[in-house]
């Protein structure tokens, strides 16, 4: 044997390899061999390497079994760094794609660096930004005519962050929320409809009405849950980074949740994980002053959430929550990061609901009138409407178009909830667990 | 791909079985499934090279390497947070605990997200994983590291709690959970880690959920009494009877093998046979699985019962530490002798 070609790599750039396991597959003149690796480390295919099918001479270098220090520092996607990996030096500061929480708090995201992606899309985000506010409305007014039952957090206010974050998902991207989470339903996909019938209980909600408000669900899109419990999203999340990572899906997770989930422990716990395991997961928090009626800042040393993303050793960023293009960029970055693993980013996103805590609460004594009406006049929805104008690329006429159009996506989807039927009551014990006592399993085999 | 089983009652003889221990026959069930599927993990504390304080995963990690065999921070609600999000999105993870005590940390991710997200996704998300832990009495581990805490679980809709009392039932209720696509629980008694026995080698083995273990069969002579025992006891009570048949006592013993969900058929089947019924239990016995059997058999079978139902459970109290004290709350030898004569004989 002179020469020989690469069949196939049986492992990815950036894996970790232990000894004695199959790297690749070279065809000789005389046969297809199996090679393995002679000892552990993190794979590394320089761009020099040959290609797949080109023949070489032997002795040419095909890859490198790195460190996870010398990994790192060529910037290669690490996938689930092995703490104990046998000669792994010790861990080096993943390169800082995204800069830390400056000085000022605001970080002009134009500021951040650039990577290639695809291009924003002003005119949808716009579009996805009212119908949030317009279903919102609606089924706030849907609230105080009795027809929402219980507890509704709305999302007013607020638009521009699920809908700049979702943005750049998939539905094969997974996002995990909170008690206030219609917004980020409908932007991962949910549509009016099965949103207002969910709220309304009725069998035609994303939930089959076994939610309402607080628990939403349409996992074919990727809305894995809106809860009721602060804080468990932020690991919820990190587990699906966890299968991105094992399973090597190349999706990514987000868990939105706000400034009071910030001091659960399940951000500490979460955030840790995460950063440790450089897991595909994005965190935001939709950081609007206050937690019920707790503002933050007697709550918290710490005025940016986002600097305690330091502790973790992952990048935080603030960005200006009412400002779509800004958040949209941000998540750019965070998501390509996250997918190239490079592991997870925390944004906190600064922002104000306009409403009250939760429909029917009072909204009086802890903030003022005059707060209130500041963060009204940084209303996203028509800042982002400032913009385009000022601009002169999208006539406002095809702005009002889109308004009128959602105003009546929202009506009919209030009125979709109002015809639809009751779930069947006997169908209140299903889908409890899918076994049967003295049945056995047969299962999938991956 | 799905896989033919087979009950654990119709073994395939064509393969073999091996004598091992309680350890070795889970982690024989654990490498098995391993192998068969690659979205299994085991997260834990000391799970990876060191193979389990327990060892539970020991020459697992060289197997299966450090992304499946997962070493973790001391953050048990995070990584059962973390597992259930992996469940839920198409990875099978195995949370070992070592002591499962540790679990109560986690109580409120378990309780509120993996036990619910099944029922609230109107059943379109599934959460396949194995909480599994040692539990109970024994070796001077004090308050900390000597509860059972099972009646908590199945308290509650959504789990399953396995609490197997033999090596062969270790590996397969083991197995059965590893491949059951909802939360089980799965409790090892500390004192049957090293109990050896006899375990098939056969891969698609599996013991399915609720179905008792008759362990000892009625002689046909002699006073009748059917016991109920969990998880450690079930041997010490097998033992107590053979001792006690020279007194004329004929006893049946039941292992539930799991308390959720439960085979209260094959209790009253029993019950039905002799009349009186003893639960021996090493956990606490306020709303404990002893009240539960005995509620059930009141309910569905009080006609074939000639005398109160009696339970026998350790002492309401925390778990010291010195010796002569922890055996003071433990059940001792003479106590399950004297509650299976009083139960014949009250
Ligand atoms: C663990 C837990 N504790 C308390 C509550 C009650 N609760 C619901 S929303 C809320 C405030 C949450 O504040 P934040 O996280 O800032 O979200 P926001 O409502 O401001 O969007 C509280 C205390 C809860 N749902 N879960
Ligand atoms: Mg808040």
């Amino acid at each position: 044997m002179e020469t020989g070609s690469i069949v196939e790599w049986l492992k990815r750039p950036g894996e970790f390899v232990r000894q004695g396991e199959q790297l690749l597959i070279i065809q000789s003149d005389k046969a297809a061999n199996e090679i393995e690796a002679l000892e552990s480390g993190y794979l590394d295919i320089p761009p020099d390497s040959p290609a797949i099918g080109v023949e070489v001479p032997i002795g040419t270098v095909l890859g490198a079994l790195l460190t996870e220090a010398e990994a790192l520092a060529r910037g290669l996607p690490i996938v689930l760094a092995d703490a104990h990996a046998p000669k792994a030096a010790p861990r080096a500061t993943a390169p800082k794609l995204v800069p830390s929480v400056t000085e000022a708090g605001l970080v002009a995201a134009s500021a951040m660096t650039r990577l290639p992606g695809a291009e924003r899309d002003d005119v949808s985000l716009y579009r996805e930004m009212v119908r949030i506010r317009k279903v919102e409305e609606a089924l706030a007014r849907s609230h105080q005519q009795g027809l929402v039952h219980g507890a509704c957090h709305t999302y007013v206010g607020e638009e521009a962050i699920a809908t700049a974050v979702c943005a750049h998902l998939t539905i094969k991207d997974t996002v995990w929320s909170t008690h206030r989470g219609h917004g980020h339903a409908l932007a991962k996909g949910v549509t009016a409809r099965e949103l207002a019938a969910e709220l309304f209980g009725r069998e035609t909600g994303c939930a089959g009405g076994r939610g309402g408000s607080m628990h939403l669900f349409k996992p074919e899109v990727g809305l894995m849950g809106t809860s009721g419990i602060v804080g468990p999203c932020i690991l919820l999340a990190t587990g699906a980074g966890y299968t991105s990572s094992l399973l090597r899906d190349g999706r990514v997770s987000v868990a939105f949740f706000g400034d009071g989930a910030s001091n659960n422990g399940a951000f500490h716990e979460g955030l840790n994980l995460a950063a440790v395991w450089n897991l595909p997961v994005i965190f935001v928090c939709e950081n609007n002053q206050y937690a019920t009626e707790v503002p933050y800042a007697t709550v918290s040393k710490q005025p940016d959430v986002a600097r305690k993303a330091d502790g973790y050793g992952m990048p935080g960023v603030v960005v200006d929550g009412n400002d779509v293009r800004a958040v949209w960029e941000a998540a750019r970055v965070a998501v390509e990061r996250a997918r190239e693993g490079h592991g997870p980013t925390l944004i906190e996103a600064k922002t104000y609901r306009t409403r009250a805590h939760s429909e029917g609460m009072r909204d009086a004594g802890y903030r003022s009138v005059d707060e209130i009406d500041y963060w009204k006049s940084r209303c996203p929805i028509r800042h982002l409407r400032a913009q385009l104008a000022a601009e002169g690329v999208v006539a406002v006429a095809t702005l009002d178009a889109i308004d009128h159009e959602i105003e009546e996506e929202a009506r009919d989807a209030i009125a979709f909830a109002t015809a639809s039927g009751w779930p069947d009551a006997s169908t209140a014990a299903d889908h409890v667990v899918g076994w049967k006592a003295g049945e056995l399993v047969g299962g999938e085999v991956r | 791909m799905t896989v033919e089983t087979r009950m654990a009652q119709s073994p395939d003889t064509r393969v073999g079985s091996r004598e091992m221990t309680y350890v070795e026959a889970g982690r024989a069930g654990l490498d098995e499934e391993m192998a068969r599927d690659s979205s299994i993990f085991v997260v834990g504390q000391g799970i990876g090279e060191r193979g389990g304080n327990f060892n539970t995963t020991l020459g697992l990690y060289e197997k299966y390497g450090p992304a499946r065999l997962r070493d973790v921070p001391i953050t048990e609600r995070g990584f059962v947070g973390m597992c259930t999000g992996a469940a839920a999105t198409g990875s099978r993870p195995v949370v070992d605990f070592m002591f499962i005590d540790f679990i109560l940390d986690a109580l409120g991710e378990l309780i509120n997200q993996t036990s619910k997200l099944r029922y609230m996704t109107h059943g379109r998300v599934k959460v396949p994983i194995v909480l599994r832990g040692c539990f109970g009495l024994g070796g001077a581990a004090a308050t900390h590291h000597s509860g059972s805490y099972y009646p908590f679980f199945a308290h509650l809709p959504g789990f399953v709690v396995a609490l197997p009392s033999t090596p062969a039932d270790a590996k397969g209720l083991l197995k059965m959970a590893i491949r059951t696509d909802d939360p089980v629980i799965f409790l090892e008694h500390k004192g049957l880690l090293n109990s050896r026995g006899t375990v098939s080698d056969d891969p698609d083995l599996l013991i399915p959920f609720g179905v008792a273990s008759v362990r000892r069969h009625l002689a046909g002579h002699g006073k009748r009494l059917t016991v109920v025992a969990i998880s450690g006891m079930v041997s010490k009570v097998l033992a107590a009877a053979d001792r006690l048949a020279a007194e004329g006592i004929d006893v049946e013993v039941i292992d539930p093998r799991t308390i959720a969900p439960l085979d209260i058929g094959t209790i009253i089947e029993s019950v039905r046979r002799t009349g009186r019924l003893l639960i021996v239990d090493e956990d606490y016995a306020p709303c404990g699985i002893g009240a539960e059997v005995a509620a059930q058999v009141v309910s569905d079978a009080f006609d074939y019962l000639d005398a109160p139902i009696k339970r026998l459970n350790a002492n309401f109290t925390h778990v010291p530490y010195s010796p002569p004290l922890e055996a003071q709350v433990a059940i001792s030898i003479s106590q399950i002798d004297d509650a299976i004569r009083q139960a014949v004989h009250g």
